[in-house]
């Protein structure tokens, strides 16, 4: 097991070109965490489905402000993981703290705290936009003045203004990410957990979703994601975690997890892949059958 | 071609059907059903030879078979990956190519065999020894190719729209009600199968047969009265008919394949400040609190939701029939008001899987920290809304035609009463026994879940909501038979009977509930980790 340490470089946020103020999330993720806990510490975690040892044993500490990276192939535990550290899949064994609550002994405090964007977008597709996100404010206890206040100002954001009269249902897949990705903010959590918030995104629509992560975390949040993409979470992430067959392989500083490479070869060493031959396909690009 | 395209066509049945035991189910009800259907049709036509009616029989059927052709496979787009041409838009194929090989791949299938049992029962009945015959093999064979041609352009034509999500919902609806309709149906078959042989019948026929997709069968009817040179002309006439189908389909699968889809596009309605708010405009009274947001939106959802949507109209259409059977019977005793009640009682049968048409949207409470008996509140509290209008119009609706109105007052608390009665079993009920159910709008996508156990105790718990309300129901027909005016006692003591049992099923299944939401929405969303 390994402590992440706290974020290098904290106090000077980085900024992200076009990220517009987002003066409702810096304000609550600024109020003061529990410091005496990391803002996620887990403890032997294990899940299995069947035969199928998902996550084996999960130990990880993440600390509170940092940009934590979770990274692996597919089936590698990643969504279960989350899931777990979420309160949405009970593990079979271990225990999650969220800033010092026990997320399954406490789950309405550890939940108060967290926001999450789920892999498969689960949600009420048959809600508009706006009305997705009142519900949301509503289910959490929020006062109604509020919940219309942040709606407003997220979905500005977001560019989803002109689109939340119109059913979940009816968006787009990158649209669908940025009104989960609201709804996930809505409550200004400290710890916000992604799972694949980029996947099958336009390059607008991650532009934006990175601008506001950007902007939550220079608040002092905390942001935990997983992503196949090694370059976004080399640029976004100070801290990774590299998963493989339910464990991870390797955690730390991304600076030390790379040890001088760049993160996808670290990556590819440590889940045990080989560089692919190809040179069977000579006749690939030659001329059609 | 067309061998690769039926070799795909078995594919896709095989593997369907190893996806699991359902589908093998499925494929195996089709035969069970389709195909004796086709040996019954079959048998009649053969059974009908030299009968005065035979001649109408083939015309009309001929006709009916083609126009079944044309609709049922709109209604089960989306069931059939072949039927689909968006899938083969980046084929380099040729239009005569994919128009050879989806005509090979639509004869592979229990309606197409099932058809052509029944076209083959028709031809033999219909065929005499010589030259007639083979106008009676060729007849045949049009009306075959005729059916498959006339359905793969009308999906072909309307796939555009039936992919969107709007005509999803459209057709999953159309669908629903087509399945309620079919009791009105069998009356309307049962009424053509008792006409056949009648003078009307035939009159009827003779129309028809003007109708180009009746023409095959008018040329087989015209070789059993031995006019083989008018059989010759209808034979010709729907061999025209075909190739102009083909054209028209050739058209549209072209214009399918190189057109911009455009099914995806949300639709034009844009926001206005007023459709931001999760309440309905009728129901801004709610709390805005977990339970009142529940209540919204299982309101929102009751008509969005297609599977919901037909609920609706049937919940809708239940209090207006109820009202006019006892308004065709004549003079109905004022008491009869009461029976509205019994309204209310029929709609909270559905209140049974409270959870389960939630499915992957349960996560949304998980993750937001839950709150059982807030969800079981709201969402009692919206079977309520939607229950009260409906009983109120069924008990006005009574009292105008009995003059029962002193009896009003009366029905809508006692089905306020019978409603909690069964809100307090299906609370339970949904918490123990969540079941999935599709996300599908496609009914012939669904696939229920449900095996024999799990139905059977669905009636066990729907046995319970009777025998609870048995007392309710007991004492109020006694009363109203013997002492009416004590119904002013009687109806309040119900009440708090209903009220006190909702108390306790509420209680009971919040508890069981908390703690254990992870484990509800795992049995309820289909797409769980897994």
């Amino acid at each position: 097991m390994v402590t992440v340490g706290q974020r290098p470089g904290d106090g000077a946020p980085r900024q992200f070109a076009g990220a517009r103020t987002l003066d409702l999330v810096v304000t609550v993720a600024a109020a003061q965490p529990s410091r005496a806990w990391p803002a996620v510490t887990v403890r032997g975690l294990t899940k299995s489905f069947g035969p199928k040892l998902a996550v084996a044993g999960l130990d990880l500490d993440i600390a509170h402000g940092s940009f934590f990276g979770l990274v692996g192939p597919n089936g590698a535990g990643k969504t279960t993981t989350l899931s777990m550290i979420t309160g949405v899949v009970r593990p079979d064994a271990g225990q999650v703290w969220i800033a010092g609550t026990d997320v399954w002994a406490d789950p309405p405090t550890a939940k108060a705290i967290i926001g999450v964007l789920p892999e498969d977008l689960r949600t009420f597709e048959r809600l508009k936009g706006g009305e997705l996100l009142q519900y949301t404010g509503l289910l959490r206890g929020m006062a109604p003045a509020v919940i219309a206040e942040r709606s407003k100002e997220l979905l500005d954001v977001l560019g989803l203004a002109d689109a939340a009269g119109t059913m979940v249902v009816d968006y787009s897949h990158g649209m669908r990410k940025k009104v989960a990705l609201a709804a996930a903010l809505l409550h200004g959590p400290r710890v916000l957990f992604l799972d694949e918030p980029f996947e099958a995104v336009d390059p607008v629509s991650a532009r934006t979703i990175r601008a506001v992560l950007e902007r939550y975390t220079a608040g002092g949040a905390t942001v935990v994601f997983s992503s196949h993409v090694m370059e976004l979470v080399e640029k976004l992430c100070d801290t990774v975690g590299i998963m493989n067959s339910g464990r991870l392989v390797a955690v730390g500083g991304l600076d030390e997890v790379r040890g001088g490479r760049s993160l996808e070869d670290a990556f590819v060493r440590l889940v045990g892949a080989t560089d692919v031959d190809t040179s069977e396909l000579s006749w690939l690009g030659s001329s059609p059958a | 071609m067309v061998g690769i395209f039926a070799r795909l066509k078995l594919r896709l049945l095989r593997n369907g059907m190893s996806r699991g035991w359902q589908q093998v189910v499925g494929l195996v009800i089709g035969f069970v059903v389709a195909v004796p259907l086709g040996l019954l049709g079959a048998a009649s036509l053969v059974l009908i030879r030299g009968r005065d009616s035979q001649g109408a029989v083939l015309v009309v059927g001929s006709l009916l078979v083609t126009m079944a052709w044309a609709v049922l496979p709109v209604l089960g787009f989306g069931s059939d990956e072949t039927l689909d041409p968006s899938r083969l838009v980046l084929l380099p194929l040729r239009p005569g190519q994919m128009l050879a090989g989806l005509f090979a791949a639509s004869l592979l299938g229990v309606t197409a065999v099932a058809t052509m049992i029944g076209v083959a029962g028709a031809a033999i009945g219909a065929a005499p020894a010589g030259p007639g015959a083979v106008i009676v093999v060729l007849a045949g064979l049009v009306l075959v190719a005729q059916c498959v041609v006339v359905s793969r352009a009308v999906v072909t034509s309307l796939s555009s729209l039936l992919r969107s999500r709007r005509g999803r919902d459209i057709t999953a609806m159309l669908v629903a009600l087509a399945v309620i309709a079919f009791q009105g149906a069998r009356f309307l078959v049962a009424g053509v199968a008792t006409s056949i042989g009648s003078r009307g019948f035939r009159h009827d026929a003779d129309a028809l047969r003007w109708l180009p997709p009746a023409w095959a069968g008018e040329a087989m009817a015209a070789v059993t009265h031995r006019r083989l040179g008018e059989a010759a002309v209808a034979l010709g006439g729907s061999a025209v008919f075909l190739v102009l189908l083909l054209a028209w389909w050739r058209a549209v699968l072209v214009r399918a394949l190189t057109r911009a889809d455009t099914s995806g596009t949300p639709s034009g309605r844009r926001s206005t400040t007023a459709a931001l708010s999760l309440y309905p405009a009728w129901a801004r009274f709610l709390p805005r609190n977990h339970s009142g947001a529940v209540a919204a939106k299982e309101l929102r959802y009751a008509w969005r939701d297609p599977r919901r949507r037909v609920q609706m109209v049937v919940n809708l259409a239940m209090p207006v029939v109820a009202v006019a059977v006892l308004a065709v019977r004549g003079n109905p005793p004022p008491v009869m008001v009461l029976l509205a009640a019994a309204v209310g009682s029929l709609v909270a049968l559905n209140g049974l899987n409270s959870f389960g048409l939630d499915g992957p949207g349960y996560w949304v409470h998980v993750s937001a920290g839950p709150d059982p008996r807030g969800d079981l509140v709201g969402k009692n509290l919206a079977l309520v809304l939607q229950v009260l209008p409906l009983v109120a119009g069924a008990a006005v609706a009574l009292a105008a035609v009995s003059g029962g109105w002193l009896y009003v007052p009366g029905a809508i608390v006692l089905a306020l009463a019978c409603v909690a009665t069964q809100m307090a079993v299906g609370n339970v009920v949904s918490v123990i026994l969540p079941q999935p159910v599709s996300q599908s709008s496609n009914p012939w996508g669904m696939s229920s879940g449900q095996g024999c156990l799990t139905g059977l105790l669905v009636m066990l718990a729907m046995g319970a909501e009777m025998l609870l309300l048995l007392p309710a129901a007991v004492g109020t027909t006694i009363t109203a038979v013997f002492r009416p005016a004590w119904l002013v006692v009687v109806i309040p003591v119900i009440a708090a009977y209903g009220a006190g049992l909702w108390w306790a099923g509420l209680g009971l299944a919040a508890a069981r509930l908390r703690g254990r939401e992870p484990e509800l929405l795992a049995k309820i969303d289909l797409r769980a980790v897994a």
